[in-house]
Formats: structure tokens, C-alpha cells, sequence
């Protein structure tokens, strides 16, 4: 019963963003006086872990300890910047611990990142994130020395992100290192990082980049809240957050939340106002309110002319409806409505469908689940042998199955065109490989009148999204003219930065 | 459901006028009982002005408190009599969507005759509609924006490729069969103003502009019909008294260049516009029905609706008997002026008589 109580007061407290700021103090445990007490709490928290350094030592004659984990700290920064000059510290006043405590603080250290703990569970976190921990004997007070230095992967270019203009840099899976990217590009002291830390048991951190001025505010309350909602065990990936960020009872196949590994992109999303939330451990941004047209943008098409530009982006859109709606369009209009082909064309396409075994609908379908096991074998395989599998697959399978006569030479080709077009826009492959066979499926039962049907689905499904009360659709519906300068052509730079385009000045 | 500006003056435009082309598109002789289409201009001219008649008592409802829905205004001025004149509206919504539907399920079995199951066709259709009623107006609108800006692009490569074979031997005089063509013509197109009930309900949804909205549907409605009147009339001449479904015919002769048998694209057309109609007078239907039964009744309601819609849909092409009573203009006619004309004013002259009743 108590417990059912605790659980619906935290539930009550979490609510309140305020409340959930002292719910959190409330919870916490302070040090203790005693050096060898907060020592066993360490040791029994950390259920004596391998990688939990203990150095007990003595500080200008009083019994101290530093806490460090191993791999996480830099031992050339620790030995030179905090062990020695500790060490041989030296003072002829009489000080008491926490005296002796601040005067190593502001007197002995020169590491800049220096941060005053009072609880374990500030002093737990500050552990893991590579800082030393300094405690005296006979103070109830810590001090958090930053030497991080953990291996990280050197910074490349994102291979998910490849541009052919623009920076060769993407993020990494060190959270701080993300940071200084994003903070070399915005040199802005209205640039604000706001760390958060979710996942019961990952405690990992989060982190909110946005600029405080051109951030909306209701957008970034409301963001915090669904944050403090997240009730995971672990994050091990940024994309464990995008349920919880989404709007509640969001199904559909479309994410409003998006995804960069480049922080050109992310820093260009920021300065439209929206906030980027980088997760540690992992080299992806997750881009909140998020726009359906966004998908078809790239960083390329800002460093290009607007001409070759604003062709790339309809070559996007025609990829898209061709990754989306051609063999769907292909099987309907071939089983049901074959005489709106061009003869010749008409008597190619038969002449294959009549010397295939399948029907052309589960032809089609087969053809794709083969490709989908392919591009997911090319995904995990190590490379020399993805490529192997790639050329079985598409020299002896394919022209194998054709010359055979199992499956239709024009039906092999539509998937392929369908199967390059996806990848024209990467981050859409996901919900296109899926609408693609529904595409199939209900183009082979229903015909053209399935797939139109099926497309003003979509249509109205995509245009009932809506995240941090921004249309998903937006600025197309609702229309916005001005807008249309980044949508269907992509306007030179000069008109471009004629107005301001922030998020929450779409129209909704 | 709560009534604030959700969505835009243009996007309730959209909202009328697809439901117009679907309207225009599916423009039967048989049903209008005409046999010359190009008096059918004139007429097109008369209902214009009608309609501009029709708009007024309902934009004087609204005008008098934009928040309220027509059904609101039923229930606000009659109590207890207004549920009547609710239900009046529920079966009215109900009914243009069983016409809509019927009449694509006769296009379907009696022109096309696909190989594909026809009930498995109205029950997707019926299922997709509701799916989007369910999304709610919002949803329905910016969609409907997106599929009537492709069903113009449609219809205006459609006129194009007309153009090229218009005859001007199959012009014949206007009024050369007398006036009967002419009189039919404008009872056939008053009753298919299905969109005046549907604004009544939607207008409180927008913001300000409704007015312009309401004008403006009424004439480029008009004018559009004109124009593909002229057109097919040009293209295809006598061969039109026949057709049941005269612009899908023309667009079936429609070619130009390597483009031949544009008959797919009036199905593309058809199919998403009458998926937006039925969705958009299921979600009227649901309006009301939540006035009447409230919240968690109106869902049964709205299930019941679609398995009767499907019924009905599916039985009107094959029984000629209730199909005649659904395809009568003279019945359609009146329900239309009941609900678009008729119970309007009722409601306009109540208000107005409460309002002397409280100076006095």
C-alpha cells in the first residue's frame, strides 16, 4: 500500500517539472563525515567493480582518498595536474577539512573543471563521466577534478551522411566532443547545453543544444516534460528516446523526430529553432519538431547553385514516389488496367507475366523480400563478403532466375529502379520498404483503386502528424507561399535569408 | 469535439470544392434526365444564382455566432424539436455518402467490371474513410489540399488533351430542344449542392473568411463545370447521350503525344476525391450523432453507420427500386433544400423571434 502511495506521489511529482527538480534532491544521499564510511558506500555501490580505482593518500596531514575508474580518466592529466601537486601540498595555517578541501580547490589545482559534490549520486555520475573525486576525512563535501580522458573513435566523416560539399565531419560517440562541433560552428553565447540524464540503470546523459533566443519556449517545456516521462532502463542508442518524444499514440510510419550524424546539419537546425538532443554513446542527433519536407533536405543542396540544387530536391521527391508507389502502381496497372501501357511496352510485359509461373503480385513480392534479405545480409556482413553477396545476388540470382524463367525480366527491373530510388533519401528507407509491399499487396487485390486509396491514407495520416504542435505537413498543409522557396525550388541564398524561417513560425 | 480555428478559410474551400469534382466528374444525363449537356451551361448559370440564395440563411446562422455549427444552433433554439432536426442532418450526411458511394460501386460494376471483388472494394473504401473521419477535420482538410491540388494538375492535363479534338459540328444551339433540358438541368444541379449542409457544419472550424469560401466554391464550381461541359461536349458530340458517365468517356478518348487512355487518371481522381467526400460527411455524420448520443454512444453509432453504408451501397446497383428512390432528383432535391434552405431559415426565424420576444 505504501509503496502503491510512494508511487503515485513520484508519479504526481513528475508531472510537475519543478516538483520533479526537488523530487530528485529528496532521493539523493549525502556524504557522510567519516572518510571510511563514504569509502564503503563506494565499494558497496559499486559492488567492489574491477574498474574502481580507491587511492587513499594523505593531504596536507589529513586522511584523503581519490576515487577514479580506470579507462575513463587521462593518467598523464591526473598524475601531473592533481596527483602531484596534491601531494606535496603544503600550508602552515590550521585548517579544518572542509578548509583544507577549498584550499587544494583554489590554491594547489589547476584543472578548470572543478565541481563541489555533497551526495553520492552526484558523485557516482561525476565517477563515471572520467572526473576524479577528492575527499577529506571529516568533511561532509567532495571535490569532482575533470581529467577525462577515454579512448573515443577519431572524428570522420558519417558514412550514413555522406555529402559531397560541406564539412567531412560527424559526430562521435563522446558527448562532450559532439558539443565543441557544434560549438565551433555556433560561436553564439546564446547557444545553451543543458545536460539531462535518463535510463534507470544506464543513468545516460542527454543533452539539449538549442539558442535560447530563437528556441520556442512552450516547444522546449514540453520537451522537458516528455523527457522527464522516459521511464527506460537503459539508452543505449539515441533512438530509444523517439517514442517518448513523440506526440502519445503516434503509429505512424513516419517519424516527426529527426536524425543527423553531420553537425553542420544539426548547428542549421538550431539556428531555425529547433533543438537538437545528443545522447552519449552514440554519434546521432535527434532533431525535435521535425518536418516531413525535411527529409528531402540536405546540406548538399545549401552548397550547391539553387538550379542543380532545386533539380536534386525534385529528383528527391520523384525518388520517393517511385521507392513508395511504383511496383504497387506497376502490379495494378498491369494485372487490372493493362491498356493504358503503350503497346509495345503492353506486349513485353505480357509476354513475361506469361512466362513466369507466379502470379505478378506475389512475383513481385518475392523478388522484393529477396532483395530486403540481400540489403540486410550487405548490412552485416563484413565488407569483402558483403560484396561477394552482393554479386550473388544480383549476377546469379537475378539473371539466373530471369533466364529460368521464374521470375519477369520488367518486374526485376521495376524493383531494382524501386530498390536504387530508396536510397536517394536514406532516411526514409525504413517506412518506404514497408509501404512498398503494402503498395504490392493491395495493388494485386485491389488495383489502381487500392493504390489511390491507399495513398489518400497516407496522405491523411501524414497530414494528422503533428509534434510540439507543429503540422508534419507544414508548410504545405497548411500552405505557406513564402515557405514554398525551400520546398519546391530552392531559392539562392539571398532570398533565402530575406526572412526569418523558424520553426514555430510555420504556419499551424 | 472542440470548435476553434483548426483549419484554414482555404483549406474548407478544398474541402467543398473536391467534393464538387467529384460531383462534376460523376455528372450523369440518365440521372439529370437531359439529353442536350450543353444546356446544361445555362442551367450551371441559374444554380449559381440559387445557391447564392441557399448561402445566405446559413452564413446568417453562423455569422450570428461563429462558434456554433448548425447542429449547435438546432439544439440551441429548439431544444428538444432541434434533435429532430439533428437527425435530419445526420440521415442527410448518411445519405450523401451511400449516394457517393452507390454511385462509384455502379461505375465500377457496370462501366469498368474489373476482376476484383466489389464488396472488398466499398469495405476498403468505407474503412479508409472512416479511418480518416476518425483522424478528424484536421487531417481530412490538409489532405484534402494536397489531393485536389493533384486532382487540378489531373484535370487540367485532362482539358488539355481534350482540347485537340474538339469538333465544333458537335455544338448545337442552346435551347435547341426547348426549355426541358434547361429546367432539368438546373433541378439536377441544385440537388447535388451537397456542399451548402456540409459548410454549415464545418464553417465554425475556420477562422474568418467563410463568406469568400462559400462564394467562391459556388462559382469556380460553376465555371469549371462549364468548361469541361463545353470540352466534352466538343470531344466526343451525340456519343455523350449514351454514356452514363460521359467524362470518363472522354477522358478514355482523351490522347495526346505518347500519352493514350487517360481513363486511369479519372480513376486516380475519383477514387481519392470520393475517399475525401465520404470521409469528410462521415465526420459531419459523427458531428452530429456525438450532439444527439454524446461521446461514447455516437461510437456504436458510427459503427453501425458503416456496416449500413456498405449494405446500402452495395444493395442500390443491384435493387432498381430503392435505386430509384436514392437516384431521384425530385427526392434528392428536396432533402437538399430542406437541409441547405428549408430548416435554416426555421432556425433563422426562431432566433429572430426570440430575440423579440426578449426586447419586448
Amino acid at each position: 500500500m505504501l509503496k502503491l502511495l510512494k508511487n503515485l506521489i513520484s508519479k504526481y511529482t513528475l508531472q510537475n517539472e519543478a516538483d520533479f527538480i526537488s523530487h530528485e534532491k529528496e532521493n539523493k544521499h549525502s556524504l557522510c563525515n567519516s572518510l571510511k564510511k563514504n569509502l564503503e558506500n563506494f565499494k558497496n555501490s559499486f559492488d567492489e567493480s574491477a574498474d574502481l580505482t580507491i587511492r587513499p593518500i594523505k593531504v596536507l596531514n589529513t586522511d584523503a582518498a581519490i576515487i577514479t575508474m580506470e579507462g575513463m580518466i587521462n593518467k598523464e592529466t591526473f598524475a601531473t595536474s592533481v596527483m602531484n601537486p596534491i601531494v606535496y601540498a603544503f600550508t602552515k595555517e590550521i585548517l579544518t577539512s572542509s578548509e583544507k578541501l577549498e584550499y587544494i580547490k583554489n590554491n594547489i589545482l589547476t584543472i578548470t573543471e572543478q565541481i563541489d559534490v555533497e551526495t553520492f549520486e552526484d558523485a557516482f555520475k561525476l565517477i563515471m563521466s572520467g572526473f576524479a573525486l577528492l575527499i577529506f576525512d571529516g568533511c561532509k563535501k567532495a571535490l569532482a577534478i575533470g581529467v577525462q580522458g577515454f579512448n573515443f573513435r577519431s572524428i570522420s566523416e558519417p558514412e550514413t551522411e555522406v555529402m559531397q560539399k560541406g564539412s567531412k565531419e560527424g559526430f562521435v560517440e563522446a558527448v562532450r566532443i559532439n558539443l565543441t562541433m557544434i560549438r565551433r560552428r555556433v560561436k553564439n553565447p546564446k547557444l545553451k547545453f543543458e545536460f539531462l540524464s535518463v535510463g534507470k540503470t544506464s543513468s545516460t546523459d542527454i543533452c539539449l543544444c538549442y539558442i535560447k533566443d530563437i528556441v520556442s519556449d512552450k516547444i522546449l517545456k514540453e520537451l522537458k516534460k516528455r523527457i522527464s516521462k522516459i521511464n527506460l532502463q537503459n539508452v543505449l542508442a539515441a533512438e530509444y528516446l523517439v517514442p517518448y518524444i513523440e506526440k502519445k499514440g503516434d503509429l505512424s510510419f513516419f517519424s516527426s523526430v529527426g536524425f543527423s550524424e553531420r553537425p553542420d546539419t544539426v548547428c542549421g537546425k538550431i539556428a531555425e529553432g529547433r533543438i537538437a538532443i545528443l545522447v552519449d554513446g552514440t554519434p546521432t542527433a535527434l532533431i525535435v519538431p521535425y518536418l516531413f519536407i525535411e527529409y528531402f533536405q540536405t546540406i548538399d543542396d545549401y552548397a550547391e547553385r539553387p538550379y542543380f540544387a532545386t533539380l536534386t530536391r525534385w529528383l528527391k521527391y520523384l525518388s520517393f514516389f517511385i521507392a513508395t508507389l511504383l511496383p504497387g502502381l506497376y502490379v495494378a496497372l498491369a494485372v487490372f488496367n493493362p491498356e493504358v501501357f503503350p503497346d509495345r511496352l503492353i506486349s513485353k510485359i505480357a509476354y513475361s507475366i506469361a512466362g513466369t509461373p507466379f502470379p505478378l503480385m506475389l512475383e513481385t513480392l518475392i523478388i522484393h523480400f529477396i532483395y530486403e534479405i540481400m540489403r540486410e545480409a550487405g548490412l552485416r556482413l563484413p565488407r569483402p563478403l558483403g560484396h561477394a553477396v552482393s554479386i550473388v545476388g544480383g549476377l546469379v540470382i537475378g539473371e539466373t532466375a530471369v533466364n529460368a524463367g521464374l521470375i519477369g525480366a520488367p518486374t526485376l527491373m521495376v524493383v531494382a529502379l524501386t530498390a536504387i530510388s530508396s536510397y536517394v533519401i536514406p532516411n526514409l528507407y525504413e517506412p518506404t520498404a514497408i509501404l512498398r509491399l503494402i503498395f504490392i499487396l493491395v495493388g494485386g487485390i485491389l488495383g489502381i483503386w487500392g493504390v489511390m486509396l491507399l495513398f489518400s491514407v497516407l496522405i491523411v495520416n501524414i497530414c494528422s502528424k503533428s509534434n510540439f504542435g507543429i503540422p508534419f505537413v507544414a508548410p504545405i498543409a497548411p500552405f505557406n507561399f513564402y515557405s514554398m522557396r525551400d520546398v519546391i525550388m530552392r531559392a539562392s541564398w539571398k532570398t533565402l535569408s530575406k526572412k526569418n524561417k523558424n520553426i514555430q513560425n510555420m504556419p499551424h | 469535439m472542440e470548435k476553434k480555428d483548426i483549419i484554414t478559410a482555404p483549406q474548407l474551400f478544398s474541402l467543398l470544392f473536391l467534393c464538387n469534382i467529384v460531383i462534376g466528374i460523376t455528372y450523369n444525363l440518365p440521372m439529370a434526365k437531359s439529353s442536350n449537356l450543353l444546356d446544361h451551361i445555362l442551367s450551371a448559370i441559374v444554380a449559381f444564382f440559387i445557391n447564392i440564395l441557399f448561402i445566405f440563411p446559413i452564413y446568417k446562422i453562423y455569422k450570428k455566432n461563429p462558434s456554433l455549427d448548425i447542429a449547435d444552433n438546432c439544439i440551441k433554439n429548439f431544444k428538444k424539436i432541434g434533435i429532430l432536426f439533428l437527425i435530419i442532418y445526420g440521415i442527410y450526411y448518411l445519405f450523401v455518402c451511400c449516394y457517393m458511394l452507390s454511385l462509384f460501386n455502379i461505375f465500377v460494376r457496370d462501366v469498368i467490371n474489373p476482376d476484383i471483388s466489389l464488396f472488398m472494394l466499398t469495405f476498403c473504401v468505407i474503412l479508409a474513410s472512416s479511418y480518416a473521419a476518425c483522424k478528424g477535420i484536421e487531417g481530412i482538410a490538409r489532405a484534402c489540399s494536397i489531393i485536389l491540388f493533384i486532382v487540378c494538375l489531373a484535370i487540367v492535363f485532362i482539358i488539355f488533351t481534350l482540347i485537340p479534338q474538339i469538333d465544333f459540328m458537335n455544338y448545337s444551339p442552346l435551347l435547341f430542344n426547348g426549355l426541358n433540358d434547361f429546367k432539368n438541368g438546373i433541378f439536377y444541379l441544385t440537388s447535388l449542392s451537397f456542399y451548402l449542409p456540409l459548410a454549415a457544419i464545418l464553417m465554425p472550424f475556420i477562422k474568418s473568411g467563410a463568406k469568400k469560401v462559400l462564394i467562391a466554391t459556388n462559382l469556380i464550381t460553376y465555371i469549371l463545370f462549364a468548361i469541361v461541359i463545353i470540352i466534352v461536349v466538343g470531344a466526343l458530340g451525340d456519343y455523350l447521350k449514351t454514356q452514363s458517365f460521359p467524362i470518363y468517356e472522354a477522358t478514355s478518348a482523351a490522347e495526346i503525344g505518347v500519352f493514350k487512355r487517360l481513363d486511369a487518371i479519372y480513376l486516380g481522381i475519383f477514387t481519392s476525391g470520393l475517399f475525401i467526400t465520404i470521409s469528410i460527411f462521415l465526420f459531419a455524420f459523427f458531428l452530429v450523432m456525438k450532439k444527439i448520443l454524446g461521446q461514447k454512444r455516437s461510437k456504436l453509432i458510427i459503427f453501425l453507420a458503416d456496416i449500413f453504408l456498405l449494405i446500402i451501397s452495395l444493395i442500390l446497383p443491384i435493387f432498381k427500386e430503392i435505386s430509384f428512390f436514392f437516384y431521384d432528383t425530385k427526392f434528392i432535391f428536396v432533402f437538399t433544400i430542406l437541409t441547405s434552405f428549408v430548416l435554416p431559415v426555421i432556425i433563422l426565424l426562431k432566433h429572430k423571434i426570440k430575440l423579440k420576444w426578449r426586447e419586448e
